[in-house]
C-alpha cells in the first residue's frame, strides 16, 4: 500500500472513537450478513398454496404448506400458486362486493354478454366459470397469463355453443346442456395449452333477451296473461249460466212430473166420484136426476143479477117474474 | 486484519467476475447469446445456470410459454352479404428463439407478423361462408320457438316456414381449424421461429347497423306473437260464449221435451181414466157435467132468460 493510502487510513482511524477497532466493524458486518441470510433463507407456504422452487432459474420441486428453507441471495426463488383455491371469473357482469347482499358493477358488459344464436337472434347470456390449478408447474411455466387465457377461451366457447342453439333453446330449454358443453370444450382447449387448470364449474346466470327487445318480450307475457284471463272469465260466465240452466231444466221436468201425477190423481178422483154417483143414480135415476138439477139451480140462481122469463106465446120479453124473491127469499127485483 | 479485508475484497471481485460470465435462464424463458451484435450458438432452452464470455456476449431472453395474440375486431361481409364483427384470439409460442431474434427481433415483431397472417386468413376464410355456417358448429335440428317464426302460421298455431328450419351445415369448428392449419403452414414456410398453437373466434357480432335491424325484427316478431295470444284469447272467449248458448239451449229444450212428454203421459192416463168411467153412462155424464158447468159459469153478473117451456121454469113453478 502506498503512503497516501496509509495517511488516509490514519486520518480516518483518528476520527472514529478509540474503542471501534477494525475487528469490531468486521464482526458487526458479519452479524448483519448472517441476519440477512437467516431472513432470506426462510419462506412460508400458506395452507391453500403450493410453492414452486426455482434454483438458478431451474425448477427443482414443489413444496407443501408450512415453513421451508431456501438458498438466499436470489439463488432460490419461490413461486406461490393457490392450488386449493377455487378461482372465479364472471362474464357479462362483475361482483364489486360479495356478501349477503352482493353489489354488482353498473358498467355495461353487453359486448361480453350479447351473442348470436343459431337462428340469427341475439341472446344476453351471463355466466360464471370456476376453476382450480391442478398442476402448479404447468400453470406457472407453460402459459403466460392463464387467467386472461381462461377468459378468452370461456368467451369463445360460450359463443360457439350458444351459436349452435336456437334462441328458444338458449333462453328456456338447454341451460344444463350448454353448461356441460362449455365446460368440456373449455377443458379441451386449456388442456391443449397445457395450462394446468381444471374447469370445475360453468354456470349460466341470467339468460334473457337483449335489453332493446325486452319490452316486446314482456308484451308477449302480458298478452299471454290476457289470453288466460279472457278464457277464465269466459269459463266463469259458462259456469254461471250452465249450472243455473241445468237446475232450471231439472225444475221443469220435476214440475211436469208433479203435474202428471196431479192430473192422474184428479182423473182417478173424478172417476171414482162419478162411479159412486152413477151407482146411486142407477138405483133411482129419475129422483136423483131431478135432485141434482134442483140442487144446482138453488146454488146458482141466487147469485144471478137478473132473470127474465119469456113466454113463447107472447111477443117480447113480458111477464117479469120475481123469481129470486120466491126462491131465495131475499134481494130486490126489477 | 489486513488479510481479512483482502479476503472480503477478493470475494467481491470474484462475485463480479462470476456475474459477468454466468447467467440464469428461468424455467419459463429461453435465451439467445449475442456476441458483438450477432448471435452465437443455438437458442438456450434449458433452464438453469449458463456460461458466457464476459463483456463481448449479451444475453437476450425470450418467453418459452404459450403466448397470447389478440386480433383486432374486423368487419367481414359474409357470403350472404351480412356484415359481422369478428374478434379472434390465438395462442402461440416461440419455437426457435434464435430464428425469431434474427428475423423479427423480438416478441413485438412476432405479434406484428401474426397480425398480418391471421387477420387476412380470418377474413378470407370467413367471407367465403354464410353467416349461419360460421355461427353454427353442427347441423343438428334445433328446437325452434315462436321467436324464429318468419312465414305465416299453419293450423293449430304451429308455425310453418321458420328460419333455420332449412338444413344448415354448421362449420364454425371446421373453419377455425382451417384457419389454424393454414396459418401453421404459412408460418412454417416463413420460418419465423413462431409456432401457432390454436386460434379461436372469440366474438362474432352483428355490426351496429345490422344489430338495430335484428332488434327491430325480434321486436316485430314478439309483437306478432303477442297479438296472436290476444286474438286466441278473444277467439276462445267467443267460442265459450257460443258453447254457453248451445249447451243452455240444448239443456232447456231437452227439459221442455221431457216435461211435455211427461205431461202428455199424464193427460193420456187421465183421459183413459175419464173415458173408462164416463163411458159407463154417457147421458148421465153429460147431465152431471152440464150441472157442473152451470155452477161454474153463472155468477152475479149473469142474466138468465127462461122460456116458459123450459124445464127449469117448470120446476120453478112447481116449487112455488
Amino acid at each position: 500500500m502506498d503512503e497516501k493510502f496509509k495517511d488516509r487510513m490514519e486520518e480516518l482511524r483518528s476520527r472514529v472513537p478509540r474503542k471501534l477497532t477494525g475487528g469490531t466493524v468486521m464482526g458487526a458486518l458479519a452479524v448483519v450478513v448472517l441476519l440477512i441470510m437467516a431472513l432470506t433463507s426462510y419462506y412460508q407456504v400458506e395452507p391453500n398454496e403450493t410453492g414452486g422452487l426455482l434454483r438458478f432459474g431451474r425448477f427443482v420441486k414443489t413444496t407443501a404448506p408450512g415453513p421451508h428453507f431456501k438458498i438466499p441471495f436470489g439463488v432460490d426463488k419461490v413461486y406461490r400458486v393457490k392450488t386449493d383455491y377455487q378461482f372465479k371469473e364472471e362474464f357479462g357482469f362483475r361482483t364489486e362486493h360479495a356478501g349477503v347482499r352482493s353489489r354488482y358493477s353498473t358498467a355495461d358488459f353487453t359486448k361480453e354478454s350479447e351473442m348470436l344464436t343459431g337462428d340469427q337472434n341475439i341472446a344476453t347470456v351471463t355466466w360464471v366459470v370456476q376453476y382450480r390449478i391442478h398442476d402448479p408447474r404447468k400453470y406457472l411455466f407453460e402459459v403466460r397469463d392463464v387467467p386472461g387465457t381462461i377468459r378468452d377461451v370461456a368467451e369463445a366457447t360460450m359463443r360457439a355453443v350458444v351459436g349452435d342453439q336456437s334462441f328458444n333453446e338458449v333462453i328456456r330449454q338447454k341451460r344444463q346442456e350448454i353448461e356441460l358443453a362449455v365446460k368440456q370444450r373449455m377443458q379441451k382447449i386449456l388442456d391443449l395449452y397445457q395450462s394446468g387448470v381444471t374447469i370445475k364449474l360453468v354456470q349460466l346466470q341470467d339468460v334473457h333477451p337483449p335489453a332493446p327487445v325486452k319490452d316486446s318480450f314482456d308484451e308477449v307475457n302480458r298478452a299471454r296473461q290476457e289470453m288466460d284471463q279472457a278464457i277464465n272469465q269466459s269459463y266463469q260466465q259458462y259456469n254461471k249460466v250452465i249450472y243455473r240452466v241445468k237446475g232450471e231444466a231439472q225444475q221443469m221436468v220435476k214440475e211436469a212430473e208433479g203435474s202428471k201425477v196431479e192430473r192422474i190423481n184428479q182423473a182417478l178422483g173424478d172417476a171414482a166420484r162419478f162411479n159412486k154417483l152413477l151407482a146411486e143414480y142407477r138405483r133411482a135415476p129419475e129422483v136423483t136426476r131431478r135432485r141434482l138439477y134442483l140442487e144446482t139451480m138453488r146454488k146458482v140462481l141466487p147469485r144471478l143479477r137478473q132473470i127474465y122469463v119469456v113466454d113463447d106465446n107472447m111477443k117480447g120479453m113480458m111477464p117479469l117474474m120475481d123469481l129470486r124473491e120466491s126462491t131465495a127469499g131475499k134481494g130486490g127485483a126489477q | 486484519m489486513k488479510k481479512l479485508i483482502a479476503a472480503a475484497v477478493l470475494l467481491i471481485v470474484a462475485l463480479i467476475v462470476l456475474k459477468s460470465v454466468l447467467f440464469t435462464v428461468p424455467e419459463y424463458k429461453q435465451a439467445v447469446k449475442v456476441q458483438l451484435g450477432s448471435p452465437v450458438g443455438g437458442p438456450i432452452t434449458q433452464a438453469g445456470l449458463h456460461f458466457k464470455a464476459p463483456l463481448i456476449q449479451d444475453i437476450h431472453l425470450f418467453d418459452k410459454r404459450i403466448l397470447e395474440w389478440d386480433g383486432d375486431p374486423e368487419v367481414i361481409p359474409t357470403k350472404d352479404s351480412k356484415f359481422i364483427f369478428v374478434d379472434t384470439f390465438a395462442r402461440w409460442r416461440i419455437s426457435n428463439a434464435l430464428t425469431l431474434y434474427k428475423k423479427v427481433d423480438n416478441e413485438q415483431g412476432a405479434q406484428g407478423r401474426l397480425d398480418d397472417i391471421l387477420d387476412g386468413l380470418v377474413r378470407d376464410t370467413l367471407s367465403a361462408h354464410t353467416l349461419l355456417e360460421i355461427v353454427r358448429t353442427s347441423d343438428r335440428q334445433m328446437e325452434l320457438g315462436e321467436e324464429s317464426l318468419t312465414g305465416p302460421e299453419a293450423e293449430g298455431g304451429q308455425a310453418a316456414g321458420r328460419e333455420g328450419q332449412t338444413h344448415v351445415h354448421g362449420l364454425r369448428d371446421e373453419l377455425t381449424r382451417e384457419i389454424t392449419e393454414a396459418a401453421k403452414q404459412r408460418l412454417k414456410e416463413l420460418d419465423l421461429g413462431i409456432e401457432l398453437v390454436d386460434l379461436e373466434i372469440k366474438r362474432l357480432d352483428y355490426t351496429d347497423k345490422v344489430l338495430r335491424k335484428v332488434y327491430d325484427r325480434m321486436i316485430s316478431q314478439q309483437l306478432r306473437i303477442a297479438e296472436k295470444y290476444r286474438a286466441l284469447g278473444q277467439g276462445k272467449k267467443a267460442e265459450i260464449a257460443g258453447q254457453v248458448t248451445e249447451e243452455s239451449k240444448q239443456i232447456q229444450s231437452e227439459a221442455y221435451k221431457k216435461a211435455q212428454e211427461i205431461l202428455g203421459e199424464g193427460d193420456a192416463r187421465a183421459a183413459r181414466i175419464y173415458a173408462a168411467a164416463y163411458q159407463k153412462d154417457a147421458r148421465f155424464y153429460r147431465f152431471v157435467e152440464t150441472l157442473q158447468t152451470y155452477r161454474k159459469t153463472l155468477d152475479e153478473r149473469g142474466v138468465l132468460i127462461l122460456s116458459t117451456d123450459s124445464e127449469l121454469y117448470q120446476y120453478l113453478k112447481e116449487l112455488k
